[in-house]
């Protein structure tokens, strides 16, 4: 069975038609778009394009956006789920680089780009490695693949409380005891738009504070 | 006015005030438990002080209406942090709850799509 790609998207019209060209191009023709309360009309360019969309009734975060996502590919019974920003950072061409993570056994496998984080972020994952343990090179990027054994798991109430999909679902993913691996993949830089999850200083110290609380209760 | 007339003013204001956002339905009955309470717990201090003067003093506190504070203070600090447990409770419930709508919603749509293909 194909992977179901799960897109999450939030006011991308300028950037959703390309990412799902460019993945049916490719041969992924299983895709979701999580429309996570769009004000502009990416859903209805994502509906033109004949792949299936489930429409949020309010704005969620991402996180919860790719829970549906998860909870969607349990219904149709998936057996692996990638995880694909709109904003066409991410490049599809390396999916399979993914997957053959997952052929490998690991049940999370992490498109890594540390290369494209600046100083300010560099200081945030050295803390997030020191204090939670992980051994992870790249901890928000949202390009990964999911096992069934993981995004079951994240499916249930268990993976609810959580903002974002980076820090504290890698957490999460060590307590249920699943494998965590990273692939180095190439990033484009960012072509339009601000960042959906760290828009202004206030959301990313709110950001920083939420991680490191997670990393201080539920780490290590 | 002494402090006692302010505590029988405010246990009978609270008092007031939570029998009759019960009745008017604003406050569910087990909320209202803790806040009548409350309200019976200030009009008991203000009719008899000596409760808190014993307490107090048993405590080695010397001014005893500090004992009073204390107590408030502790008290308001349990309820908001229950508060606060019940809110990102509702919260997972609500996300809970509208992804499985949005799911829902979903296949809906799809057994509609799919009645339509087969009528044509």
């Amino acid at each position: 069975m194909h992977p179901l790609v799960v897109i999450p998207v939030f006011n991308e019209e300028n950037t959703i038609e390309s990412l799902i060209n460019e993945l049916l191009a490719l041969g992924f023709k299983d895709i979701l778009i999580i429309d996570d309360a769009s004000e502009d009309s990416s859903i209805e360019i994502a509906k033109k394009l004949k792949v299936e969309t489930i429409s949020l009734p309010f704005n969620m975060g991402t996180w919860s956006a790719i829970r549906v996502g998860f909870k969607y590919a349990l219904d149709k019974d998936y057996d692996q789920v990638i995880t694909i920003d709109a904003d066409g950072q991410h490049i599809p061409n390396d999916i399979p680089k993914l997957l053959n993570g997952l052929r490998k056994g690991f049940d999370i496998v992490i498109g890594a780009c540390p290369q494209r984080a600046n100083m300010a972020k560099k200081v945030c994952w050295w803390l997030f490695r020191k204090f939670s343990g992980l051994k992870i090179n790249d901890f928000t990027s949202g390009f990964r693949a999911y096992s069934k054994s993981a995004f079951s798991k994240f499916s249930t109430y268990n993976g609810a409380n959580l903002e974002y999909q980076d820090v504290g679902v890698l957490i999460m993913a060590k307590k249920f005891g699943l494998k965590i691996g990273e692939v180095p993949v190439e990033m484009k830089s960012r072509t339009w738009g601000k960042s959906k999850v760290f828009p202004s200083l206030k959301s990313i110290l709110r950001y920083f504070l939420i991680t490191f609380t997670i990393i201080m209760v539920k780490g290590r | 006015m002494s402090y006692r007339t302010v505590l029988v003013l405010i246990g009978i204001c609270v008092f007031i005030a939570v029998i009759s956002l019960v009745r008017k339905a604003r406050l569910q009955e087990k909320h209202a438990i803790w806040w009548i309470f409350i309200a019976l717990a200030v009009l008991v201090c203000s009719f008899f002080p000596s409760i808190i003067d014993c307490i107090g003093r048993y405590l080695g506190i010397h001014y005893p209406p500090i004992f009073l504070l204390v107590i408030a203070a502790c008290l308001i600090l349990i309820k908001l942090l229950s508060l606060n447990i019940s809110i990102s409770d509702n919260e997972v419930k609500i996300k809970e709850l509208a992804q499985r709508l949005a799911i829902m919603e979903k296949k809906l749509t799809d057994i509609k799509k799919d009645e339509d293909t087969s009528l044509k």
